[in-house]
């Protein structure tokens, strides 16, 4: 009987391949194992809110603290000699390698960037197991997180960059307009055709399909989610009270596409659709994008510089230790972009002497960064910071010590 | 090899040869040890470390976890039921599918096909399992699920829109695409495996088959298919093993929104695909916690699956009455 026997063989090593295969699986999910005891919680965490940050508590280091009188020279950093390594943010990857190459070829021809572009929740975990000399991240640390972290911590945005939307309605080519309670709409199912009279109210006198609507979400964990969920959770009280802000939602309906590649795909493929996107891959791609309506009442188009208005208007109002989100800014800001977002600089305020060559490296990089660095954010599609938080950011390096010295300018 | 058969061996040797075992015996003994070892160690550790880090998982959300319905990462309510729904639907969709072509396929490599049109085919078909899993998702999210919009789902939705299966507004991602990738991904697999069984019948079958006047597919209903059921069982469950598991190109395609719905054009969202999509950012430890026991989930219904199989085929091969051992 050779086909039992056969039979049997093949059973077995059908049995063993199961096996492993639930091994690898298995090795797949537990693989981060280590990364989990320190990881933090961050921002998918319960209660965080999009408006200006929580009271500072204990371990977060107020910028102002013990800076320098001593302003440095922008070329701070010429003489250093050291390898720098940082991890986090996919959204910092294409600013800060191109400034890093920049800074290498024309500045410190000694110092070198090592930038792991693993995502924010990774940034994180690297940055507080002290594997990194910074860290980045779409969100600022919580107060839980930075307590985990072990030491005080400076949150640095070092750039922005806007959540456009973008939409397929096919033969229109006319200005797409949107109040915020209409994207709130659409995101939460209320709003199902593209002829609903809100959104009619939103574009006068343009002629809308009657096409249903399928809101595109990112299907990953994603900053890009965590900035415009804030911004819904911030400007629409049925979006705060059902859905809340986070990497990760629970979205009330619509489709989800794996990073900005997928969404963008699900919507181009298919009529009728809307997704959100970072600017720069919106721009990239030449997508196109609605305007959004700012507190003041304007339509006003993501751009560049509409973000950066947005970040000017909210830094007089912001935190001393810069956790704040650039969402939906005051109506004195009339040019800006409401759905605004920031990548931060992790560092902490305190290093120990023994690793003072890559820390100074690091901080005239980041100074030099948040100066010179900014005018070549454009070039990779992103927006500069306004110059009244260059000066935030400043007080906040003055601040970094090495072994008790002040780590700028020695 | 087990064990005692080599001890068995070397009190053979002794007597025949009258000498001790050579060194080389013990030391082989000692590494075929070592590995049998070393698998199952990985595997109960695994299992152990899951069960561990799924506990707090397991302390806040409970039971229920298995059949609610809502998962809100932001306020922290976790219930998996429709990517339990998701991922069986998929998997069993497209072993079905796989196992009607995979059979196909293989008997017509088998018993139809000339030698030099049958090895080429043969190669191609397990060219498709070496393609990488992303290589099929890039395909299905860019290539296929487009196509299957313009010309699957619009033209079903249009005319037969009032039945469930059909219903709902198609856009190319969702169930139904994710199948169609599945199953391309799970044929090589089942093709091969029918393939390598049907060979194995007997060719005196056959011959009495033809004696008897069977045509050429009385023949293969008659000697071929009932010889080759077991294997060709066999090779399905494995499909649905593989499906069950496949996580990258499911989670491109298949739209990550978690319904429990009969229509095809429904986004859906399986298992493997939440864990690959959030696992990253998942930032608090109950969230993290939960994630890891979705892995759990899974790992026991793999191997549920497993024993279902090896019952199947069990009985098939005629159980006890045929001399057979379950375990």
């Amino acid at each position: 009987m050779i086909t039992k026997r056969r039979g049997k063989r093949r059973l077995l090593a059908l049995t063993a391949a199961g096996a492993i295969a639930s091994a690898l699986l298995l090795a797949a999910c537990g693989g981060t194992s280590s990364a989990d005891k320190t990881a933090t919680a961050a921002a998918g965490a319960p209660g965080i809110t999009p408006a200006a940050a929580s009271p500072v508590t204990g371990a977060t280091a107020s910028a102002s603290g013990s800076a320098s009188a001593i302003t440095p020279p922008a070329d701070v950093g010429k003489n250093d000699k050291a390898q720098i390594t940082g991890a986090g943010s996919t959204a910092l990857t294409p600013f800060i390698t191109t400034i890093a190459d920049i800074y290498h070829k024309d500045v410190a021809p000694g110092v070198s960037l090592n930038y792991g572009s693993i995502g924010s929740g990774g940034g994180i975990s690297q940055f507080t197991a002290k594997t990194v000399d910074f860290g980045a991240s779409d969100i600022y640390l919580n107060d839980q997180q930075i307590q985990k972290a072990g030491g005080a911590v400076l949150n640095i945005p070092v750039i922005h960059w806007a959540v456009a939307l973008t939409y397929n309605i096919p033969g229109f080519s006319a200005k797409l307009n949107f109040s915020p309670d209409t994207i709130a709409g659409i995101y939460l199912g209320t709003i199902k055709t593209w002829d609903d009279p809100a959104i009619k109210a939103d574009n006068p006198g343009v002629s809308l399909p009657s096409l249903g609507i399928t809101p595109v979400h990112r299907s990953d964990g994603s900053g890009t989610t965590m900035n415009f969920t804030s911004f819904l959770t911030d400007v629409n009280a049925d979006w705060k009270a059902k859905v809340g802000a986070g990497l990760s939602v629970n979205w009330p309906g619509g489709v989800g596409g794996k990073g900005s590649e997928g969404v963008t795909a699900a919507v181009s493929n298919a009529p009728g659709t809307i997704g959100y996107v970072e600017l720069s891959y919106a721009l990239q791609n030449k997508l196109p994008v609605a305007s959004v309506k700012n507190a003041a009442g304007d339509f006003i188009k993501p751009t560049l510089a509409s973000t950066t208005a947005a970040v000017a208007a909210q830094v007089p109002t912001a935190p001393a230790d810069l956790r704040f989100l650039i969402v939906n800014p005051p109506a004195s800001a009339t040019t800006a972009y409401p759905i605004g977002a920031s990548t931060w600089v992790l560092l902490y305020k305190d290093y120990p002497a023994s690793k003072s060559a890559e820390v100074k490296a690091m901080v005239d990089f980041l100074w030099w960064a948040i100066h010179d660095g900014q005018k070549y954010a454009a070039q990779v599609d992103y927006s500069a910071m306004a110059p009244n938080l260059v000066q935030k950011a400043e007080q906040a390096l003055k601040s970094i010590t090495i072994g008790g010295q002040p780590a700028l300018g020695s | 090899m087990r064990a005692d058969e080599l001890r068995r061996r070397d009190q053979i040797a002794d007597i025949v040869g009258g000498r001790r075992p050579a060194l080389g015996e013990i030391l082989f003994r000692g590494v075929l040890l070592l590995a049998v070892t070393l698998v199952l160690g990985i595997l109960i550790g695994l299992l152990v470390e899951l069960v561990l880090r799924s506990r707090p998982s397991f302390a806040a959300n409970g039971w229920s976890f298995l059949w609610t319905s809502t998962w809100d990462p932001v306020h922290e309510v976790f219930g998996i039921l429709p990517f339990f729904y998701g991922t069986l639907l998929t998997a069993i969709s497209a072993m079905l599918l796989a196992t009607a072509l995979g059979v196909g396929v293989a008997l017509f490599l088998v018993e139809l096909a000339p030698r030099i049109l049958a090895r080429p085919v043969s190669f191609m078909v397990e060219m498709l399992a070496a393609i990488p899993s992303v290589v099929y998702g890039l395909w299905g999210i860019f290539v296929l699920a487009p196509w299957l919009r313009v010309y699957v789902e619009t033209p079903l939705h249009d005319h037969f829109g009032g039945v469930p299966l059909f219903s709902g507004y198609p856009i190319g991602i969702g169930y139904l695409t994710a199948i169609v990738v599945l199953t391309v991904m799970v044929l090589p697999t089942v093709a091969a495996v029918s393939r390598d069984v049907i060979a194995a019948v007997p060719q005196s079958q056959r011959e009495a088959a033809f004696a008897l006047g069977a045509t050429r597919w009385e023949m293969m209903r008659i000697a071929v298919l009932p010889f080759a059921r077991s294997g060709i069982i066999g090779a399905s469950i494995l499909g649905l093993a593989r499906g069950v598991g496949e996580t990258l190109a499911v989670a491109m395609v298949i739209g990550a929104s978690p319904a429990i719905t009969i229509s095809l054009f429904h986004p859906g969202y399986t298992m493997s695909a939440l864990i690959a999509n959030e696992f990253a950012e998942a930032t608090t430890s109950l969230y993290r916690s939960t994630l890891i026991e979705v892995g759990l989930v899974l790992f026991l219904v793999t191997l549920l699956i497993n024993i279902v199989a090896r019952l199947l085929v069990w009985k098939v091969t005629g159980g006890e009455r045929a001399g057979g051992v379950l375990v």
